[in-house]
């Protein structure tokens, strides 16, 4: 990334770091957690630490590492303190009773069964993931991102590729399922309006 | 492989080898020693192979996954708390003294700043109540106003009034530690075009010195304002000639004669110049003699008829609010050092201070219903999550509540009258009820209640809106003090509690254990006739009170939020005629935004017509109030405040627009909120 200049001022540099970077890091927040009003939230509280924090950035070539570091933190805190404050369902999914049109087409982009295998791995495997794949950290940057050594990172990273693979495997196993189950269904019913049909044709002698 | 490794063992150590190299290779490349190696596996194990496939789709499927875009305004909410952050670092670099190192100031203080202008954002961070405080903030609107900055926050921040009194806006700006509530009149031009006001247009009419962040609400004639801070309440005149109070020097006076309780006679003051030590607590001041009070001095109010009202208390849940006549004010507030939870205080023109009409430090104030206070109290009860589901929540399925027996907190809810310091318990459990100041309707939330031992409040759990005829309900005489609460619960309710509210550092639990009431069992059923207001007419103007429509439908279940059980904040504003009531629901997980719905209830059949809200609205802040037949709210979009005449046209009535939010609904568009199930009778 490029980095403010030396001289910029505080608000300036935040402000540079907004511009470049905010984006991906509500997508990030938003995979997390799947709740735009959550994300938005996160997202906001996100460059507001890293404004009050900027004097803890050491090197600047680390911004972009540092900025996801700060939101996965929040991310998590968030996602932990609210479970033990708040038992709401976490994942968003029932919060939609009354989405927008725009949530909606969003939902329909971002749900499937890769979306609900995200959904089930564990937070740090799916962060870990997220960063790498979807929004394109480097090795290095993912260690800074997620505060651990690179060896731990990729190792976490290899984790949540099984854990994915698993999981998607299952959710993917489910969906067969319940397409057979509607299948079958379908053709019951079909069996039965058409031993219906046969029936009332041989009681009003109608030719076959 | 190591060679004294078994041929099982050694196979299987070659999948495992396999199977993190296939993850690995999906990013980076091998080490040319593992990549030969890896090769050669999987031309032997078409298993392995199969599983580096997937990984490598995987990866293809994730880098595809769609985009989610940030919200159009998520800059200008976060311009908006860096520039409180920037005034607040002004502001403390200004009182440091030079040579020292200024004090670290907590993240409770600096919350607060930022909810102060981020307006309704304003959660209350002060008050780390689950109750939404809607913030006081700068700026002033007019029909469909355009909204302008204070001098000190300049930019597109989204801020709400204080309040618009007929017809004149009044807001709150912020700077050099200096608040300044504003007021103005909205210059509207015809059409759409709306009106604005900006700071730069308004008239000072109150201004206070505080270090800390300050809030305020306007009486309701404007002529004075209840503000506050983190650990202190004070009452200003607000006029053209006023001075600015220090509160941070304003202390209240103290009560020489005690009274047990709140009385039609408003006590006798005493100069300032005798004074209890430091500031003392109301709880205290309530039954302690005059002689205890120590003689030190009193730093008399800074500015003519300013009056510290309470110190050592922060404000809990609900703002601060002004009875109709301006001449009382109510709030919850509980000690700062959190020894105790929260009682309803009450301060009336002319009293030293403001005094508690509860005891038992569990209480929140619900609003003013003519010249009474409705009060919320937290009940607890040990008991089986199915059975607590079902009593505190008629319409929550028991899956709301985990299953087995866990710890469950009610609320019950009553009617207290200052002036004769009687009180009155709400036959059904509710939580903050709203009743129209006509004295026919009310809303009020029923749900599960939890505990939160991060902020040592209750957080309203699992819970929905109902709509109620204030003439279905029963009132039964009862007490506020701790000795003769109602009927006590269970046995180990209060053992329960006790382990529960102990866990965080707050209320205590001992007081809220004490008389655990039973009321979260309370049946639904009514079987009596109504008695609405009986021992009380003499005492409030609402002549109207008992000309009840009472439909035997009610309650009805208030479809405002996006999912069933998911209202756990809210606001609830009458209009004066009784005729339309706003709900403003706070978005899943956020305290800040949400979803604004307009009812009106149909004069024949006495009902609200949940199938066609007058408006619906989303990403509304919480200030949202009626000034006469208008409702003021405003966007969190666009940050602009909006007056909505009433009665508002239908949204889908696509000829006569209503003033929607950008992006959000579209002229002709049901909102999702008239879809909602019209009706769902609790305890049926």
């Amino acid at each position: 990334m490029s980095v403010p200049s030396e001289g910029s001022g505080d608000r300036t540099f935040i402000e540079r770091l907004f511009a470049l970077h905010h984006g991906e890091i509500y997508a990030y927040i938003y995979r997390m957690v799947r709740d735009a009003d959550v994300a938005a939230d996160f997202a906001q509280d996100t460059f507001i630490k890293a404004y009050k924090a900027q004097g803890s950035l050491e090197d600047q070539a680390k911004a972009r590492a540092w900025l996801y570091q700060i939101a996965h933190r929040i991310v998590l805190d968030e996602m932990r303190r609210r479970r033990i404050v708040r038992f709401l369902p976490w994942t968003g999914e029932t919060h939609g009773a009354a989405p927008s049109a725009e949530h909606l087409a969003m939902e329909m982009r971002l749900s499937g069964p890769l979306a609900r295998a995200l959904a089930r791995i564990p937070e740090r495997q799916r962060a870990a993931l997220l960063l790498a794949e979807v929004n394109d950290l480097t090795g290095l940057e993912l260690a800074d991102a997620l505060a651990i050594s690179h060896v731990a990172a990729r190792a976490l990273l290899t984790r949540a590729r099984e854990s994915l693979r698993v999981a998607l495997a299952d959710e993917k196993r489910q969906e067969k399922d319940r397409e057979a189950a509607i299948d079958s269904a379908f053709a019951e019913r079909a069996r039965a309006a058409d031993t219906l049909r046969r029936t009332d044709d041989t009681t009003t002698g109608t030719p076959q | 492989m190591s060679p004294e490794m078994n041929p099982p063992r050694a196979e299987e150590f070659a999948h495992e080898r396999a199977q993190i190299l296939a993850a690995e290779v999906v990013d980076v490349e091998l080490e040319p020693q593992d990549a030969e190696w890896f090769d050669g596996h999987l031309n032997s194990c078409p298993n392995c192979r199969a599983i580096a496939d997937e990984y490598r789709e995987i990866r293809t499927e994730l880098r595809s996954l769609a985009r989610p875009e940030p919200p159009r305004d998520l800059w200008a909410r976060t311009a908006a708390a860096l520039d409180v952050i920037d005034a607040a670092s002004s502001r403390r670099a200004r009182g440091r003294t030079v040579g020292r190192q200024a004090s670290h100031r907590p993240v409770f203080g600096t919350a607060l700043a930022v909810g102060l202008v981020l307006v309704a954002t304003a959660v209350s961070v002060m008050s780390q109540s689950p109750i939404v405080n809607p913030g006081p903030a700068a700026t002033a609107p007019g029909g469909i106003a355009a909204v302008a900055a204070s001098a000190s926050l300049a930019s597109a921040t989204p801020l709400a009034p204080l309040a618009v009194v007929d017809g004149t806006s009044y807001w709150m700006s912020a700077g050099d530690g200096v608040y300044q509530i504003k007021g103005g009149v909205a210059q509207c031009t015809t059409g759409s075009g709306g009106c604005t006001v900006g700071s730069e247009t308004g008239q000072t009419l109150g201004s206070i010195s505080s270090d800390s962040a300050v809030l305020a609400v306007i009486a309701p004639d404007a002529k004075q304002a209840a503000v506050w801070t983190a650990d202190k309440i004070a009452v200003m005149p607000l006029g053209a000639q006023s001075q600015t109070i220090v509160l941070d020097l304003l202390t209240p006076r103290p009560i020489v004669v005690a009274t047990a309780t709140p009385t039609a006679t408003p006590s006798p003051t005493v100069a300032p110049t005798q004074s209890a030590a430091a500031t003392p607590r109301p709880s205290a001041a309530a039954s302690a003699p005059a002689a205890s009070a120590a003689p030190t001095p009193t730093i008399a109010p800074a500015a003519g008829g300013s009056v510290a009202i309470l110190s050592g208390y922060q404000i809990v849940g609900r703002d601060p609010e002004f009875s109709a006549d301006g001449t009382m004010v109510a709030f919850a507030a509980r000690p700062v050092d959190h020894t105790t939870g929260p009682d309803v205080f009450v301060w009336r023109s002319g009293q030293e201070q403001a005094r508690p009409v509860t005891f038992r430090h569990a209480a929140l104030f619900a609003g003013w219903f003519g010249g009474q206070v409705l009060i919320s109290e937290i009940s607890s009860a040990r008991q089986s999550g199915e059975a607590a589901a079902a009593a505190a929540s008629p319409s929550a399925s028991p899956s709301a509540t985990a299953a087995g027996v866990t710890d469950t907190f009610g609320a019950a809810s009553y009617l207290f009258d200052p002036a004769t310091a009687t009180c009155l318990r709400i036959n059904r459990p509710m939580l903050l009820p709203a009743v129209d100041p006509t004295g026919r309707f009310l809303v009020y939330w029923a749900g599960t209640v939890q505990f939160d031992p991060v902020s040592g409040m209750w957080q309203p759990g699992s819970g929905e809106l109902y709509f109620d005829a204030w003439s279905d309900l029963k009132l039964e005489p009862a007490s506020l003090g701790p000795e003769f609460g109602p009927t006590a619960g269970p046995s180990g309710a209060a053992t329960t509690a006790t382990a529960t509210a102990s866990a965080g550092d707050s209320p205590s639990p001992s007081a809220l254990g004490a008389p655990a009431t039973s009321t979260a069992q309370a049946s639904f059923s009514v079987t009596e006739a109504p008695s609405p207001l009986a021992s009380n007419q003499a005492a409030t103007p609402l002549a109207s009170a008992t000309q009840t429509l009472a439909p035997q439908s009610l309650p009805l279940l208030l479809p405002v939020a996006s999912g069933r059980g998911a209202v756990y904040e809210w606001i609830v504003r009458w209009d004066r005629s009784g005729q339309f009531v706003a709900i403003w629901a706070a978005n899943p997980a956020s305290v800040k935004i949400g979803r604004l719905t307009l009812f009106s209830i149909d004069s024949k059949s006495g009902l609200a017509n949940l199938d066609e809200p007058r408006l619906a609205t989303e990403k509304v802040l919480s200030s949202v109030s009626f000034d006469d037949s208008t409702l003021v709210y405003t966007s969190a979009v666009d940050g602009k405040t909006y007056m909505q005449s009433v009665p508002a046209v239908p949204p889908s009535n696509a000829s006569t627009p209503v003033p929607t939010l950008p992006g959000q609904l579209q002229s002709g568009v049901m909102p999702a909120a008239a879809s909602a199930p019209a009706t769902d009778r609790p305890g049926s």
